[in-house]
């Protein structure tokens, strides 16, 4: 019974809307066309990025402001290793993007958490993300500003046997499994003893110092996980749209997450996947109004933002709750 | 007895005004030493110092004979030392039984079992069933399921000193623990207190404002004042010290 106390699940709307999800993106190649489809594989990759930021913003209580340098740091070091060995095994070249994410996200969380205090971290963490676009953007293996193009999508081989993810809709669900994977394993940093002290450590810092943990330490930990989920994200992009820029890099990129955390409700392991969910949502829905998207999603977030504090998914959960009948504390789950 | 903390020499400024002056002071294992001062005398900041919140400008801080001046807080935490803070600070957020279940997770992290590791998903059975028993052993276990920032001042305050407890410290230092409780929570406090050394062998370091309680737990008072030590001895020694009944008690006795 504490166990359950301990992460009050309680009955609310999550689960119902999870399986709605995950039958939509499961079964959408079936009904839908391919602009769809693409778009889909985009939004999915796009929620492990939030989700993976949401780890250091909703959980741990810190804005990274340069999220985006790791979605485009796998994405890069993926795809240009696919073409350097075109032979190499594909799952070799995503988990070298996330390898490459998990160095960088190192360094930058030991660079930039020297200052946890709420803005000097995300100034750092913006200034190193720009660097990191600057960077590619000047480097000649990288394609400079024109970027990489025609990444393959590969065969993947089981010995037994194969499958050729350049065909049918077989990428996509490749990006499809791999986000459920991803997302689980952040759900689990999230719900375990682990996000337990890393939402401590957002309340009350001191408090945590003087139990006998290393804060500083706990922060690198959460930066480095969520650095490296988001650019194992970036890596699986770049077969996916075939082509990347730098502007995967640029800071109105890391902004993206920022939006859904807000939009979905940060508080919620969830809320950021909502908010993606949404947003992409309302991008296409406004598609062909010219001049008028950009108004309908910016005025759609600052309805949230002002009457939602809890994000869609928060105040969701509420509603459902109250319609349940059962009493639900919004706690760090 | 011997020496179990020591501060020597300790200065320490802020930007603007500097507020400890050359402190010396000494706790000995086992005693309950109790710091009393003005508002403003530095008492908080000195707490600051010895358990490494702050870095002093100059000055030593020695424990059970090691120096720990630069030491971070947390390694002072594995060595021993505990310490609540003049308001308290709790995960207000959390419910009470939660509070004292991560404390726990935090002691069995430093300890290295099984039981804190990071993949756990929830917290072991054991360690839920030892916060419910420490919580009824403080008379809180009424209030497991209730969510910390409701509690009363002073279940707040004890809230608190149990998740300090839950590490096993050896030193425990308590920054104005009666702040702001009525008379019969006070006494309970000092009976804790009291039992906390005579039983389990702890030493404490205190400050605090109430005469009655100064009185009724210390073994050794300090007095400081803007920044100084101005005395230090038995509690009744210094009662009598006429530069402490001028700076102090001289202002009545019912100064706060
Ligand atoms: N963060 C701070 N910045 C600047 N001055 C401070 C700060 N904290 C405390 N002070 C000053 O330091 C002096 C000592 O404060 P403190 O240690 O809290 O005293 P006490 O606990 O004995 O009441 C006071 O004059 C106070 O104004
Ligand atoms: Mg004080």
């Amino acid at each position: 019974m504490p166990q359950q106390q301990m992460n009050p699940r309680g009955r609310d709307v999550t689960p119902i809307l999870l399986g709605i999800a995950l039958t939509v993106f499961a079964t959408l190649p079936f009904w839908a066309g391919k602009g769809l489809v693409f778009l889909a594989g985009i939004v999915l990759l796009q929620m492990v990025f939030a989700l993976a930021f949401n780890l250091m913003f909703g959980l741990t209580g810190l804005v990274s402001f340069g999220q985006a340098a790791f979605f485009a740091a796998g994405a890069y070091a993926s795809g240009w290793l696919a073409r350097m060995l075109p032979d190499l095994p594909f799952f070799l070249t995503i988990a070298f993007g996330g390898a490459v994410g998990a160095v960088l996200s190192a360094i930058i969380g030991l660079v930039a958490l020297r200052r946890a205090s709420g803005i000097y971290f995300a100034i750092l963490t913006l200034a190193l993300g720009q660097l990191v676009y600057t960077l590619i953007g000047k480097t000649t293996a990288l394609g400079r500003e024109d970027g990489l193009i025609g990444i393959a999508r590969p065969v993947l081989d089981f010995g037994v046997f194969e499958i050729n993810l350049a065909a049918g809709d077989n990428y996509y669900f490749l990006i499809l499994t791999a986000s459920v994977v991803l997302s689980a394993i952040l759900w689990w940093v999230w719900h375990g003893n682990l996000g337990r002290i890393l939402a401590a450590i957002r309340q009350e810092p001191e408090r945590v110092r003087f139990l006998g943990i290393d804060v500083r330490r706990y922060r690198e930990y959460a930066f480095i996980i969520s650095g490296t989920v988001t650019a194992l994200a970036g890596a699986l992009v770049a077969p996916w749209s075939q082509i990347i820029t730098p502007m995967l890099a640029h800071w109105s990129y890391s902004a993206l997450p920022i939006l859904f955390c807000l939009l979905g409700g940060r508080s919620r392991f969830w809320g950021p996947a909502v908010g993606a969910i949404v947003f992409a949502g309302l991008e296409h829905a406004t598609r062909t109004m010219v001049g008028v998207a950009e108004l309908v999603v910016g005025g759609a977030l600052l309805i949230v933002v002002l009457a939602m504090p809890g994000g869609i998914l928060g105040t969701l959960s509420a509603l459902g709750g109250r319609y349940f009948g059962t009493k639900r504390e919004a706690g760090h789950d | 007895m011997t020496d179990l903390l020591e501060a020597r020499d300790i200065c320490f400024a802020y930007p603007s005004v500097r507020v400890l002056k050359d402190v010396s002071m000494t706790v000995r294992a086992n005693e309950c030493h109790v710091i009393i001062g003005p508002n403003g005398a530095g008492k908080t900041t000195l707490f600051k110092v010895l358990s490494g919140e702050t870095l002093p400008q100059s000055g030593t801080v020695r424990y059970s004979g090691e120096d720990v001046t630069r030491l971070d807080a947390w390694k002072r935490v594995h060595r021993g030392i505990g310490r609540t803070f003049q308001v308290a600070r709790l995960f207000s957020e959390q419910t009470v039984l939660n509070n004292v279940i991560l404390a726990l997770e935090c002691r069995e992290n430093i300890k290295g079992t099984s039981l804190g590791r990071w993949w756990r998903l929830n917290p072991a059975r054991e360690l839920v069933d030892e916060a419910m028993s420490r919580l009824a052993e403080y008379g809180l276990d009424r209030r497991a399921q209730d969510s910390a920032k409701n509690l009363s001042h002073g279940d707040k305050k004890r809230l608190e000193l149990l998740l300090t407890l839950s590490l096993h410290p050896k030193l425990i230092m308590l920054d104005e623990p009666t702040a702001g409780m009525a008379p019969d929570d006070r006494r309970a406090v000092v009976a804790m207190v009291n039992r906390l050394r005579e039983e389990e062998g702890l030493t404490l370091l205190l400050t605090e404002h109430d005469m009655e309680v100064v009185f009724g737990l210390a073994t050794r008072l300090t007095v400081l004042s803007q920044g100084k030590v101005i005395a230090s001895g038995e509690p009744e020694e210094v009662r009598r010290d006429p530069v402490v009944h001028e700076i102090y008690f001289g202002k009545g006795r019912h100064h706060a």
